[in-house]
């Protein structure tokens, strides 16, 4: 009798369990907020997986919440379908086309030492590279700077996980991202540029940051395409290695600036 | 100890049933294709009439009086993703003809065929050298979820049967299937990495199926009702794969054919019994047709899916639209009603 029991038990558990575990609670939600995402509805599809992060640490809960927080910031890859077919923003391609340089030759010193022209050099170079990034992504939107703790959010889901599907993803955003704070940098360098490129100029510092800030995105978009692409990550990591040098020059020029700042004061 | 065995293979067991993928559209798996098909679904077992060449429910087939050869292509909407559609089944796609198929990014249909065959006296055949079926469905427009689903199938069907006494009958079809496919479900930046190469592989499908009918129809009724219980589905398949489930369907039916001066009526239903009744269109369809002339008219009515449509069948050529609408709830228990309309051009050779 009790066996008898037993099996209706087992039967019961099986047959109840079919019914309704079709799906894992994380599944369950992704495909909500997949549907709040549908209906525009952001907000709520990231309250909801913000939540279920909590519990269930999936990675589709990541890619689907980062793609919320993507989406709310303005960032539809719906409409860039055909740019990320053979995405390729931050390749080196060297087009025909000639940018400005940050700094013109014709306003340094003459009497600059040849390090600092030198490094100057390299800092005109990485700017052109970001000018010429920026038109290869055109097609990408930008980002108004109150929506962007969104972008940045949507990256730092995507920094969990380990897909290539994922990383193809965050590059796109840190595309985005980079786009974004070019036309940041792009106000500050034409105040700048009113002042005669002036050394004193209070802003200099801050573009000094700004362009290490940009260069860091640069070299985080292209470590994520290294992994996304692995036949070409070697390609890859040679291209990151001279933005993250880039980089380093940028950064010793901050250090400089410090210097530049105590001579502006005494010149005050 | 014994118990705690139990528990565990219990718990083992709902782990393996609450496993899930992608499973390919349920109108591409279950019903007939082309212009009836789509208009009538399920109710076309009920009713004497053919889908295409040959009548849905074998057991009609004992009714057959006439001989008729027939060639037919029937070309559904969308028909411009032919090529590309054919070539994802055929692991042919290349990344533009992926393009291509994604371009518009938005839910798509297609459904062509070819068939040819004869219908005589009690017996019948038709080969379906082509189906070609494709839907896509896009969802997340922040970074799209893709649910595609392309299959090649070559068919060939042959039905006989035969009346065991003035009220009975019966009928067998034995059907034959070779299908490729492609059906996965995933982000598009899934497949636009190396890793995602896989998610285009397609894959192969032989199956053979035997599928009985028998009728009951009772003579010197003005209504003429006719009864049937078929069983679709049933046989043998290579391999199965969880992305098109093939369940046998048991379908009990029944259906009154008044006569009528001008032209022929025919209403009916269908009860279909299988696995996944508390999925899709439910058990239950209604159908009917009236037939004038070269005019057929045509409508179902199920729980969540209902279609209507007209079609001309000329000496020739035959034409016809059929409107379908299609209910559904979604994640968040919304109903949602998705209705399309089906255009179809055939020529009878």
């Amino acid at each position: 009798m009790k066996r008898i029991a037993l099996f209706f038990y087992m039967l019961t558990m099986i047959l109840a369990c079919h019914k309704v575990a079709n799906k894992t609670p994380a599944e369950d939600h992704t495909a909500k907020a997949t549907t709040y995402i549908d209906q525009g509805d952001y907000s709520s599809a990231i309250e909801l997986l913000e939540d279920t992060l909590k519990h269930e640490d999936t990675y589709e809960v990541r890619l689907v919440l980062a793609s919320a927080y993507a989406g709310r910031a303005g960032v539809k890859v719906e409409n860039y379908w055909d740019y990320l077919i053979g995405f390729d923003a931050f390749a080196k391609d060297k087009g025909p086309e000639s940018f400005p340089d940050l700094v013109p030759a014709d306003v340094l010193p003459e009497n600059l030492e040849d390090k600092s022209k030198e490094q100057l050099k390299i800092l005109n170079e990485n700017f052109k590279d970001l000018q010429r990034l920026e038109k290869k992504a055109d097609k990408v939107p930008v980002v108004a700077e109150t929506d962007r703790p969104d972008l940045v959010r949507a990256r730092e889901l995507l920094q969990g996980t380990s897909t290539g599907s994922s990383k193809l993803y965050r590059s796109l955003l840190t595309v985005v991202l980079v786009k974004s704070e070019i036309q940041d940098g792009k106000a500050l360098v034409t105040a700048w540029s009113d002042k005669k490129f002036d050394p004193c100029f209070p802003a200099v510092k801050g573009l000094s940051t700004w362009l290490s800030k940009v260069l860091y995105l640069v070299s985080e978009g292209l470590n994520d395409l290294g992994k996304a692409y692995p036949d070409d990550n070697a390609n890859y990591q040679a291209m990151r290695a001279d933005v993250d040098k880039g980089n380093v020059y940028t950064r010793q020029l901050l250090s400089y600036q410090k210097t530049a700042d105590t001579l502006c004061t005494n010149k005050k | 100890m014994h118990k705690q065995k139990i528990i565990v293979f219990a718990a083992v067991l709902c782990g393996a049933l609450a496993s899930h993928s992608y499973e390919a559209p349920y109108r591409f798996l279950s019903g007939a294709p082309g212009l009836m098909g789509t208009g009538l679904r399920q109710s076309c077992y009920a009713l004497d009439v053919p889908t295409d060449i040959l009548p849905c429910n074998p057991a009609f087939i004992a009714k057959e009086k006439e001989r008729r050869f027939n060639g037919n292509l029937s070309l559904g909407n969308n028909v411009s993703y032919l090529k590309e559609a054919t070539e994802l089944s055929q692991g042919r796609a290349d990344q533009k003809s992926i393009q291509t198929l994604f371009q518009d990014h938005e839910n798509n249909e297609l459904q062509t065929q070819i068939e040819l065959g004869l219908v005589q006296e009690t017996f019948g055949w038709a080969i379906t050298p082509v189906l070609v079926n494709y839907s896509t469905s896009f969802h997340n427009q922040a970074l799209p979820k893709i649910s595609l689903y392309a299959s090649l199938e070559e068919s060939a069907r042959l039905q006989f049967g035969s009346y065991l006494s003035d009220d009975w009958s019966y009928g067998v079809q034995l059907r034959y299937v070779h299908r490729r496919f492609v059906a996965s479900q995933f982000y598009l930046t899934d497949a636009l990495v190396p890793d995602g190469r896989y998610l285009f592989e397609p894959k192969q499908q032989y199956l053979f199926f035997i599928e009985p009918g028998v009728m009951y129809a009772p003579k010197d009724s003005p209504l003429n009702p006719e009864f049937t219980i078929a069983l679709a589905n049933s046989g043998f398949v290579n391999e199965r794969f969880s992305e098109i489930p093939v369940e046998p369907e048991f379908h009990f039916t029944s259906s009154i054919n008044p006569e009528f001066e001008y032209g022929r009526f025919s209403l009916g239903v269908d009860v279909n019994f299988n696995k996944k009744l508390r999925e899709g269109p439910g058990p239950l369809t209604l159908g009917g047709f009236y037939e004038f002339g070269i005019l057929r008219l045509f409508g179902s009515l199920a729980r969540d899916e209902n279609g209507v449509g007209f079609g001309i069948f000329n000496t020739w050529w035959n034409m016809g639209v059929a409107h379908r609408n299609e209910t559904y709830l979604n994640p968040l228990d919304e109903s949602i009603t998705i209705s399309k309309t089906h255009l179809f051009l055939g020529i009878e050779i």
